[in-house]
This record gives C-alpha cells, structure tokens and sequence, in this order.
C-alpha cells in the first residue's frame, strides 16, 4: 500500500464511520431528487401548454428543458456542501493535535496533501454516481440524448473537484473547521461572482478575464453540451492551482 | 508615520497597477499614482531599513518568501496555459440540437457580412425558445465580429418590448442600419436568412391587389389583413396595395389577390398576367364568399375551385365543425419541407389543376385534406354531413402551385402561382395560430425569391415532449426522491447505532 492509499484508506474509514457523510449525502440526494422532480413535472407542464396552443418548433426535449437546468441547480447545491465535506480535513488534525505527528511521519507533504484530496474526490464521485439513478429512470419512460447528459457528469465532476481543492486550501489554513468552512465558501462565492461581475464590466478585456477566471461561464458551457478543450484546461490547472496552494499552506506549518 | 507611509504606498501602486484595466486612456495618472506609491514604499523601507533587513534574514521569511513566489509562479503558468487555451482551443458540439454547429452557408454569410447586425432576443430563462436561442445566437455573435447580441426579458423590461414592437416571448429582432427582421423561433436557415436580408439596402414590395372587394389591408376587424401586413413588415419587406395607374406597380415581387367578391376587370386581369410573363409571382387566396368572380382570372391557367365547401372528419379544429380544417398532409416542397404545426383553413374549397388547360404550367399540390374530408354540395345544411353519392370524396388540395414548365430545357421566367382555396387563414382572426403564420409568411418568402438566399438543411428540432402518466410519476417520485435519500439515511443510522453499541 503507498502512502497515499494508506492516506485514502485512513479519511474514507475515518468518514464512514460518523452519520455527518451521511446525512450530507442523504440531503444532497433528496434535493436533487426533489429538484429533478420538479423540473420534470415543469418540463410535463409545459409540453402539454406548448402542444396546444404554441407551435412546436420549440425545443421540447429533456436535455434543455430538465438536465441544464438540473445541472445548474447541482452547482448551487455543491457550493454549499463541499464546503462541509473539506473543512474537517487538515482543521481537525490541527486541532486534535494529530497534524504535527503527520508531518512527522515517513509520509511526504505531496501524499498527505494527495491523500486527503483523494478522499474527498472518492466520497464525491459516490455522491454524484447515486445521482445517476436519475437520468436512468427517466431512461425507461422518456427520450433524450445521452451525450450531453454525459458531459454534464463530467462537468459536475470536474466542478466539484475544483470546489474541493478550494476547500482543501481553506482547511489547510486554520484549526477551525467552521472558519475553514466559511473560508472555502466564501472563496468559492467570491469566484463565482466574477462571472456577474464581469457581466457588469462589459465586453471588455477586465470583462472578459474577470467572466474566464469564474467557473460560471465554463461549467455552463459543458452542460449545455459544448466540449471545448479551454474549459477542461480551466478546471484542471485551477485544481492543480489549488492544490499546489494547500500543499504551500500545508508545508509553511513546518517550519513555522 | 511609517506605517501610514507603507499602507498608503501600498494602496497607491495597487491603483496604479490596477487602473489601466479598467481606464486603458488614463495612462498618466497611473503612472503619478505609481511613482507616489513606490515613493512612500521606498521611504517606509529608509524608515525599517534594519528591522527589515533583520526580518529578510528569518528562515521563515526566507522559506515564506520562496513559497509566496512559488505560488505566484504556478498562478503565472496556469494563467499562460489558460490564455493559450483560450486562443486556439478545439471544441466539439455534444448537444442533441447541435446549436452550437452551423453550416458551412453561413459560415459563409458571417464571413461576408457587409456591416454591423445587432440581434435582441425578447426572452426569458423559464421559456422554451431560451436555450435554444442562447445556444444559436452566441454562436452567431462569436463567429462575426460584426453582430451584438443582447438578451431582453420583456416581463422585467417592457419599456424595451414596446420600443420594438415586440408582443410574444421568444422573438428575436435582427436589425442593421434601417431594415429590421422578426423571428419567432431558432432555425439557422431563419436566422442566417434575417441575416442576409438585413444587409441588403432594398426591401422587396409585398403589393395587394385592390379595387374589387378584396380584404383589406388596413381593415382591423377579424376579416381584415392588417396583422398579416404587420407580419410581412417585421419580416423587412415594404407592403402596399397595387397602384394599377402606375405602370411601375410591376416592380413589386409579389402580388396578393385576397378573395376579390367581384369580377376582376379585365383591364387589370392582363395587367397581373403581364406581370407573370415578366417573372412575376402571385399569391391568390380564395374564400367561398368570392363564388366564381375569379374564375375569369384563373381558369386560364387550368385552375379550378371546388363549388362546395370541404368538411372534414379527421383533421378538424377539436371537436369543432367540420368545415374549419386544420390541414397536416404537405407535399414536399421548400414551402412547407419543416412544417410540424398543422395548417387551420376555415371554410375553404378544393383547388383542382386541369392539365389540358394549363398546359405551360406544372402544378403542385401543396397541402390536401385526409381521406376522411368530403364536399360539402348542400350549402344551405346547417350541419355538414356527408352524403354518399352526391357529396364527393377526399382528399382535396386546399393549396397549389403552379411553376412554368421548362421549353426546350432551357431556364423559363421564375414566376409562380399560389392558388389557396381559403383567405380567411391569413386574416386577423387567424392569422395568429402559429401553423397559418408559418405557411403565410414562408409561402410569401418562398414567392419573393427569398429562400433562394440561403436554403439550409433543417435540423431535427428535437421535440420529445415528455408526459409521464401518473404510474410513471409516482415511480419517478419513489425513486427520485425518496429511495435514495432514505437509504443512504438508514445506513448512516445502522452505522452511528453500530458505533454506539461497540
């Protein structure tokens, strides 16, 4: 076993074992039912409206009318509960006291801080493949196309991944998990509304760097079906980025 | 003191550094702001010179330093790598409508585009036509320079709905210099057609025929065709009725005769057909209520109207009366290729084509009843009702076209005839429904030549209504909603209560 896998090994135990990813999981799982329900009985609605008194030229499909915008709403739903999952991370080994001892063991800043991110990834992509439950039953009464549903997981995942390398960097800066907690989510917040923000600059060059830093515009773009290598790029190296800064934070504590 | 000296020059050089993003013309004052900041940075330095100095030789200030700057160099690589990205990255287009894909036509168009188009989509995020109008019209405004594009929600900005004339959710309104297009839905060969149209100075002339009983143009009332006049103009055409004094009437590039009631003379008779020898195109529409006052004008060109009025059975409005035909059987043809939406022609008659007569012309029957319809002969019944033996069997052509037939294989005059045996489609009263706006406007673009502009594939509009019955809504709530979440809860709780008991 590496030591990373032994890392993974150690959270995943470590997180099974207390009701919190639990009761995470259950109300991330009932809201996204509910949502998805929801914009089903919508996307009902508005078929039977538009097939009787609107031309049907309009895109009535369920790729458009319930999976974007489900997607969305997912989005809005993993800012708040990743948070929850990466705060306890490294604040709770600093507070229990148990940090110094792994800094202090054969084990390298590179598999700590990999280890933990794993984890988190691990307890995640469980999260969003029970989701998957939907798309599948609605596969046995309705058609769509797969494809763009497919990069909505993608999108969804790579989000997420993000969104946990933010809260990983957060935790790895205080012993409070409630400050880390808010620490991640108000970066995260602060990210997202660069994309208004640069709605409100405009179409220019401020406009456009500010919109391109914030997820908005690239995570909309893969759930509306457009794979665009720019927006692979931009999660992957803003997780890298992050993971990178943990990693810095986490290194700093040793010599401190 | 020194510390003002370092927070304010700290705050100054930010200013500096930062005021050029977002004034590029105020060049000078970020340069005084950044000269005063590194002159209060430098004086707070003379003022810490030592303890500073001490400081810089930490091992944690060095080990700090060395990771504050390994961190601003992965920030300076990952935005290189993001920049390039962003300059020269493929994409690829997984949606099922492929919005984000169009045809190498318009890519064409888009190229050649002789000025600015501004597009402004009257829409909304909870209407249908917004997704696919976002997906469509970025993709216009990313690959031209030349196009802006702007989303309104007419509910939140109805200053800015009455300023264009707009009343239905999901229209967009492509204009450039004077010309202005209204569309209601997001077809390519639409939009990229609005586009060409906009660009061009002249405006085709929609001219209709006046001065023997027809419809009229500025008539308000539900018989009277000021919404199709309305209609034809937001489509960029001029329209007008025929100055039959002015010889130049000709210049018109299409001509309406809506339903005369009375004889047309034949003064203006030869004057329409004149206008067909010079490429000219017609529309004639014609209700019962025109009994034969036609005929004098039409039968020349081998077509005849049905002396009864069709009923149908199967393809009726609801359980309506017969006679108000809601028409679903199309011909193949540009006119009516992507039509989906029946067509509703109340009171109509047959139109029937007699080749012997029309021998120059080659005839389309463009749009016909089910087989289920029938002809009304009894016209004083109050309650249409086929009788055998005397009522004849569908289906009829309610409207056809007819097109010159070659000589000689060589190319003739592009003029056409459309025969409709109904007018009352195209007034107020039904111009509304959605399938006798699309038939009236693309039948007049396909007459005006327009279609010739750009004729696109069109793609598969991906309507999959979904509309689950309440089994499948009480499974989808079970399994959605309920099953997991309560699963993954019993499982948390045997986990806790394991826990407790250990």
């Amino acid at each position: 076993m590496t030591p990373v896998h032994t890392i993974v090994a150690k959270e995943l135990r470590s997180a099974f074992v207390s009701p919190v990813v639990y009761v995470i999981a259950a109300i991330f799982l009932a809201i996204v039912g509910l949502l998805a329900y929801s914009a089903a009985a919508n996307a009902s609605n508005q078929a039977i409206r538009l097939m009787q008194i609107q031309n049907t030229y309009a895109q009535l499909n369920l790729n458009d009318m319930l999976f974007r915008p489900l997607f969305r709403s997912i989005n809005l739903i993993l800012m708040i509960i990743l948070p929850l999952l990466t705060m306890r991370l490294f604040a709770e080994e600093r507070k229990l006291r148990t940090f110094e001892l792994l800094l202090t063991s054969p084990i390298g800043v590179n598999e700590i801080v990999s280890g933990k991110f794993m984890s988190v990834i691990i307890v995640y992509s469980g999260l969003l493949s029970l989701t998957s439950l939907i798309p599948i039953t609605l596969s046995a009464y309705a058609t769509f196309d797969w494809r763009p549903i497919y990069l909505g997981y993608v999108a969804l995942f790579l989000q997420g991944a993000l969104l946990i390398s933010i809260g990983l960097f957060a935790s790895a800066l205080t012993e409070n998990q409630i400050i880390a907690a808010f620490l991640s989510f108000g970066c995260i917040l602060g990210l997202w509304m660069l994309g208004a923000l640069g709605g409100i600059v405009g179409d220019t060059t401020v406009g456009h760097i500010l919109s391109y830093l914030s997820f908005s515009e690239h995570y909309e773009r893969l759930i509306r079906g457009l794979f665009n290598l720019k927006d692979i790029l931009y999660y992957v190296s803003g997780i890298a980025f992050m993971w990178f800064a943990a990693h810095q934070a986490v290194d700093a504590y040793r010599w401190k | 003191m020194a510390s003002i000296l370092g927070i304010a020059g700290t705050i100054l050089v930010l200013i500096g550094l930062g005021l050029p993003l977002f004034q590029p013309a105020g060049g000078s004052l970020s340069s005084i702001l950044l000269g005063l900041g590194t002159l209060c940075l430098l004086g707070y330095f003379a003022f810490h010179f030592r303890s500073l100095t001490a400081l810089a030789r930490t091992r944690s200030t060095r080990l700090g330093a060395h990771s504050l700057f390994s961190v601003l160099l992965a920030g300076v690589v990952v935005a290189l790598l993001n920049f390039l990205a962003a300059k020269h990255a493929p994409e690829w287009d997984f949606s099922e409508t492929q919005n984000f894909t169009l045809s190498r036509q318009t890519y064409q168009v888009l190229r050649t585009l002789p000025r600015e188009v501004k597009m402004t989509a009257f829409t909304h995020e909870g209407s249908p036509g917004y997704g696919g109008y976002q997906d469509l019209l970025t993709t216009y405004a990313k690959e031209s320079p030349l196009i802006t594009l702007t989303f309104i929600d007419p509910e939140r900005q109805p200053d800015k709905a009455k300023e264009y004339q707009v009343t239905r959710i999901d229209t967009v309104v492509v204009e450039s210099g004077p010309q202005k297009v209204y569309l209601q839905r997001s077809s390519e060969a639409d939009m990229t057609n609005a586009l060409l149209r906009v660009t061009q100075d002249k405006k085709k002339r929609i001219a209709f025929v006046t001065g023997h009983g027809e419809k009229s143009l500025t008539d308000t009332e539900s018989s009277g065709l000021s919404r199709a006049g309305d209609a034809l103009t937001k489509q960029g055409y001029e329209v007008g009725t025929v100055d039959w004094q002015d010889t130049a009437s000709h210049e018109a590039a299409v001509l309406i005769v809506a339903s005369s009631t009375e004889a047309v003379s034949v003064e203006h008779q030869h004057r329409i057909r004149q206008f067909l020898e010079k490429g000219g195109r017609v529309l004639v529409m014609v209700d019962p209520a025109s009994g034969d006052s036609l005929d004098p004008l039409i039968t020349p060109w081998g077509i005849q109207l049905g002396a009864g009025i069709l009923a149908d059975e199967q393809d009726r409005l609801g359980r309506g009366s017969p006679t108000a035909l809601l028409v679903r059987t199309f011909t193949t043809h540009d006119i009516t290729e992507d039509f989906t939406t029946p067509i509703l022609f109340p009171v109509s008659r047959s139109v029937t084509f007699d080749t012997a007569q029309g021998k120059t012309w080659e005839y389309v029957a463009l749009a016909q009843t089910s087989p289920e319809s029938w002809e009304e002969t009894d016209l004083n019944s109050p309650q249409p009702e086929f009788t055998a033996g005397q009522d004849p069997k569908g289906p009829f052509t309610v409207a056809g076209l007819l097109i010159p037939k070659p000589v000689d294989q060589s190319p003739t005059a592009q003029s056409a005839i459309l025969i409709v045996g109904n007018a009352a489609f195209a007034t107020n009263g039904y111009l509304t429904y959605p399938g006798n706006t699309d038939f009236f406007l693309k039948a007049i673009a396909w007459l005006a030549q327009e279609d010739a502009l750009v004729s696109l594939t069109p793609k598969d509009p991906a309507f999959h209504p979904f509309i689950p019955n309440p089994s499948q809504e009480q499974a989808l709530v079970f399994f959605q909603v309920l099953f997991l979440p309560l699963l993954t809860l019993f499982i948390g709780l045997s986990v806790w209560k394991r826990r407790r008991s250990l």
